[in-house]
């Protein structure tokens, strides 16, 4: 415990401390810790409210801390937003990836991606799902009786079980809600960042929809989703463009309901971020439209990751059913096929950017589709699959136009 | 065993646990747990983590109080300390004289005319700096009418503790200060029950001297304060009275509670339900000066944050311990009770009547026992020995009972 009070003895009067009790004062110190905290993004600023009758009432960062300070306040929620991880320095994402190893079970992807990477995308809002992380603030006591003593026993669940199951009215208590679909390793830093200026935090984990500590939703993402390859741009974006669409490697899709979830394949590209989209149909570019915006973008001087976001469109690369004209090109490909192969196993990104000054382009690909990928790329450098250029000018209404992509 | 003085920051070892004590800047710090441990780890390897940082912003610590810690931190494992008190009192509270300019109607003190001897002050401040308690405050009747008062101050804080005084203001000059300050003085309270010499001198005198004691301390670069009383007859001053404190630039409004003095009835100048509502309403809306409460206010201070403070509640026992002008170790200034032992540390480990103070919440009968603040609480002894006088009574009349 570590509490801390500033104040004159005053003889015939025991009151070294004012009315702000120094256990308030440490809570607004714990909330300055975690607004400090480097994952977070200063672009978007918190959002933080309370409800009163039922209606949403947002107040300021320093509105919070005088609340805290006073003793006297509802609940409270912060909510901050992560930065993506191409936008943290080198350093902290050494130590993000660095954490990945104390996962228990590790994910299947660990330790199998070569160039580990995420969807390149931003974040643009607040949701309660990825990279938005949530505090509550509640009055000392709040969950009290909540855990016991069977919680404990999960290993990883709960750090200082005595402190959780403690009814101490003198403790001051803070929820962190995140997911589903939050990175682990963000997870885990926070607490660690925390807990670094506030050891005597007790923590415990909360169980997730399916009952679970790190196998169900609030987990679900990955820092590991995609493999990253990178190629240079040879001659221009346009021929780049070309190349890979009329072999079909990249075709654009949306993911829509039309009785079930599917990916429906689009003749346009599907940007993967768009500003001041007030549709689905704004993120859909033409070919030519396509080629303007990533030159732009890559004449732009603006940080990789804007590039990356910028340019970055949804692909699914090619199923191996659409060869069946060459049966060695498709045992090739089913060969290096993981056993799960749902549609969304095909589905990725491609972006350009600019790296030491040469445009690159690159796939980001789920994580155990590399090996696909590189064996696509292989039979068209080998002109196996020729004949899926016909298929596609077919597909175009039979021009060889590749502004009808 | 003996704190270690570390520039201006005292540390002492607890019962697995450590306290620090910066006068300069009167924060106090109280370690324990995995705080102690990551406080440990940097004393030994240097090893700086967030929470070192926090410690040395505040600044309880600097890296040259490494190795001194080091020793501090590991003699904590094989301290004792008296039942839910630290190993000696934070603080002492010393009643230099019983003589006083005035006679004010609210008076809890007797009629004695009597200074503490300097030797057995001075035996006093002794024991005070080899157990490490950090502070002595200074009160009276008339603490500037002490003789040896500044040779007292100069003893105090050359040992290390800090000192600070509760005065009416009367006979505070420019000369005074000066030489109070010269002494290592930290810290000022004047007393003043109203912000008008109408409402104070209905239960005090020397509105002027408090008033002019104030003026002098705005312009000087002493730390001071305002003792007010809550009573029945002054409380609707109170906004007044904290224009007043913000107005002389004062560091705080230190708020206590009426207690039964000799000369008045106390039921007719206590604070009813009402005043006491009011009470909180005005303290809730007050932002521009930091309030104090009385530890016999305890119960407000509950209400107002929703919350115990870990440190909370009665302090007699302790955190403090009183010494009167008769020589004798009190639990509080408002406690009738002396102590036979003229010795600090066997009065603060073996005295019956700290352990009775120790054991509140124990045995504190209804209201108090049921009261989700006993903790942090716990009453007023000095209020409930001098009503129906029962030590383990409840306080009937608390705020506590009254709905938000």
């Amino acid at each position: 415990m570590f509490l801390y009070w500033e104040g004159y003895e005053i003889d015939g009067s025991d009151t070294d401390f004012d009315i702000v009790l120094p256990e308030n004062r440490q809570a607004v110190e714990f909330v300055d810790c975690f607004l400090s905290i480097p994952l977070f993004s200063s672009k978007m600023k918190p959002i933080i409210y309370y409800y009163k009758k039922n209606k949403q009432i947002k107040i300021s960062i320093q509105e919070l801390r005088n609340r805290i300070l006073s003793g006297d306040y509802p609940e409270l929620f912060l909510n901050m937003n992560c930065l993506h991880i191409e936008e943290l320095s080198a350093d902290l994402t050494k130590k993000i990836y660095s954490i990945s190893k104390t996962r228990d079970p590790l994910e299947k992807a660990y330790g199998k991606v070569e160039n580990p990477c995420t969807a390149p995308v931003h974040q643009t809002g607040f949701s309660r799902g990825e990279m938005t992380v949530q505090l509550q603030i509640e009055q000392p006591g709040t969950k009290a009786g909540w855990y016991t003593e069977e919680d404990s026993r999960i290993e990883g669940y709960v750090n200082h079980p005595e402190l959780i199951r403690s009814s101490d009215p003198a403790l001051s208590c803070f929820t962190m809600n995140v997911g589903p679909s939050f990175y682990f390793e963000y997870a885990m830093y926070i607490m660690e960042y925390l807990k670094d200026s506030f050891p005597g935090l007790g923590t415990c984990g909360g169980l997730d929809c399916v009952g679970g500590w790190t196998d169900g939703c609030t987990y679900a993402d990955s820092i590991y989703a995609y493999e990253k390859v990178q190629f240079p741009v040879i001659y221009s974006v346009k021929n780049t463009m070309k190349r890979l669409t009329e072999y079909n490697l990249v075709r654009s899709y949306r993911r829509c309901y039309k009785k079930s979830w599917i990916f429906e394949a689009l003749n346009e590209f599907h940007l993967a971020n768009k500003k001041d989209a007030k549709k689905p149909e704004d993120y859909n570019v033409s070919f030519t439209k396509y080629i303007e915006l990533v030159e732009f973008a890559l004449a732009s001087l603006q940080d990789v990751f804007s590039t990356l976001c910028d340019t970055a469109i949804n692909i699914m690369l090619p199923k191996p059913q659409e060869f069946l004209q060459n049966p060695i090109a498709v045992k090739r490909l089913e060969e290096v096929l993981i056993e799960n192969d749902h549609d969304w196993i095909y589905t990725g990104y491609l972006a350009f950017s600019i790296v030491d000054g040469q445009p690159m382009y690159e796939f980001r690909v789920h994580w155990s589709m590399k090996p696909y990928l590189m064996v696509l790329l292989e039979l068209v450098e080998s002109k196996e699959i020729e004949f899926i250029k016909k298929v596609t000018y077919e597909r175009r209404g039979g021009s060889n136009d590749s502004s009808k992509s | 065993m003996r704190g270690v003085v570390v520039r201006m920051i005292q540390v002492r070892a607890e019962e697995n646990a450590i306290l620090l004590w910066n006068k300069t800047t009167s924060g106090t710090a109280y370690i324990s747990g995995d705080e102690l441990l990551a406080l440990y780890d940097w004393a030994y390897s240097g090893k700086e983590n967030g929470f070192i940082r926090r410690l040395k912003k505040l600044p309880v610590i600097h890296d040259e109080d490494r190795v001194v810690l080091l020793s501090v931190i590991e003699s904590a494992k094989y301290k004792k300390a008296p039942l839910r008190s630290f190993c000696a009192p934070e603080s002492l509270h010393i009643e230099l004289t019983s003589r006083c300019h005035y006679h004010c109607p609210q008076c809890y003190k007797g009629t004695s005319q009597n200074d503490l001897s300097i030797d057995t002050l001075l035996l006093a401040i002794k024991q005070a700096h080899e157990l490490s308690v950090f502070q002595v405050a200074l009160g009276g009747g008339e603490p500037l009418l002490y003789p040896f008062l500044l040779d007292v101050i100069k003893e105090i804080t050359t040992c290390g503790m800090s000192c600070s005084i509760t005065t009416s203001g009367a006979g505070l000059d420019h000369l005074l200060l000066k030489k109070l300050m010269g002494a290592g003085l930290n810290h000022v309270q004047i007393s003043l029950n109203g912000s008008t010499n109408e409402v104070h001198s209905r239960s005090r005198q020397g509105y002027l001297s408090g008033v002019e004691a104030l003026h002098l301390l705005s312009h000087s670069n002493l730390s001071y304060g305002i003792n007010w009383v809550a009573r029945r007859d002054n409380i609707d001053d109170l906004p007044d009275m904290i224009k007043l404190a913000a107005e002389f630039g004062s560091n705080n409004i230190n708020i206590l509670r009426y207690k039964p003095s000799l000369k008045e009835d106390y039921a007719q100048f206590c604070l009813t339900e009402e005043n006491l509502l009011f009470l909180e309403s005005v303290i809730r809306k007050t932002k521009t000066l930091a309030i104090k409460l009385d530890s016999a206010f305890s119960a407000l201070l509950c209400r107002l944050n929703g919350r115990i403070s870990f440190f909370g509640g009665c302090g007699a026992g302790r955190r403090f311990l009183a010494l009167d002008a008769d020589g004798f170790y009190r639990p509080c200034s408002h406690i009738d009770q002396k102590e036979i032992s003229g010795n600090l540390a066997d009065t603060w480990y073996h005295s019956k009547k700290l352990l009775q103070f120790r054991t509140l919440e124990d045995h504190l009968s209804s209201p108090c026992n049921s009261c989700s603040y006993l903790d942090g609480c716990r009453g007023c002894r000095a209020i409930i020995i001098k009503g129906d006088g029962e030590f383990y009574s409840g306080e009937p009349n608390c705020i506590n009972a009254i709905p938000m």
